[in-house]
């Protein structure tokens, strides 16, 4: 649907924010220095395991975009006011890729030290499903509103998130070859790895996650300057070169 | 392959996809 944007998304668009990518890029360095160099060699994996410090982080990501894609959908549905669609499908972008990078990753730490690049196991085969249903999330946005409403693609962003459930969950409630929780265990224990190791997990899931904060809130800026109208776009153009 | 085979497979790969998603997502952001 063509529209004019909003001066509240006009002044979104514009608005620069060189520290936010900033800070990423610097948390991004130090996670990467923490998971390959500082962080000690896994006393039974061997080196494999700081997969872990990709692995965590980007599931980590796509459960935190897939919940963002719930509430815009929630927001939509109520017709609240502000661009919900365009920070759903950016969301969801990162939640499809950092959920593709959660599955290679974890098929690599799988080969690794399975033996196998893939098992039929609850956590692998939720995780995939999660994945399908995100990216048919973002198929049915790309296709226009007279063909699928935005209330409809909403509807679907929303039932998906159950999803989310099925697979934390699901090392707890199935038997699995996948081990447990170590950060998020139902016990609220400690968690079970090394001072050094909590230390570089925790970085990189702050990476990632300002990572996909800085994603998103660029993506929005282009999908809202893509839905405008010419003239509008035009605008908005001349204020961000000035 | 060797562990820091895998570890140098498995951290390429996270470079080339989120720098992908970047890549797709903003380039119309300066027209």
């Amino acid at each position: 649907m063509i529209r004019t944007p909003r001066p509240d998304e006009r002044r979104r668009v514009t608005r620069r924010r060189p520290s936010l990518g900033a800070c990423t890029l610097a948390v991004t360095g130090a996670a990467l220095l923490l998971g390959l160099v500082v962080a000690p060699e896994a006393a039974v994996q061997g080196q494999p395991q700081r997969l872990m410090y990709l692995h965590v982080p980007s599931a980590w990501t796509a459960f935190l975009c897939f919940g963002a894609v719930a509430l815009c959908s929630i927001a939509q549905l109520l017709r609240r006011p502000g661009s919900w669609g365009e920070i759903a499908q950016a969301a969801a972008e990162v939640g499809v890729v950092t959920t593709g990078l959660t599955l290679a990753e974890g098929s690599l730490w799988a080969h690794a030290s399975w033996g196998v690049w893939w098992a039929w196991d609850p956590r692998l085969v939720s995780t995939a499903v999660l994945f399908v249903s995100y990216v048919a999330y973002l198929a049915l946005r790309a296709l226009p509103s007279a063909v699928v409403p935005a209330r409809a693609a909403a509807w679907v962003g929303l039932g998906s998130a159950f999803e989310i459930v099925i697979v934390h969950f699901s090392v707890i409630w199935w038997r699995t070859l996948h081990q447990g929780p170590t950060l998020l265990q139902p016990s609220l224990s400690p968690p079970p790895i090394a001072s050094m190791m909590l230390v570089a997990l925790l970085v990189a899931l702050v990476a990632s996650t300002l990572g996909a904060i800085w994603y998103v809130r660029a993506r929005v800026a282009v999908l809202v300057v893509d839905q405008a109208t010419p003239q509008a776009a035009r605008q908005l153009v001349m204020e961000r070169s000035r | 392959m060797s562990g820091w085979a895998v570890v140098a497979v498995g951290y390429a790969l996270a470079i080339l996809v989120w720098g992908g998603l970047v890549w797709l997502g903003l380039r119309g952001r300066r027209p």
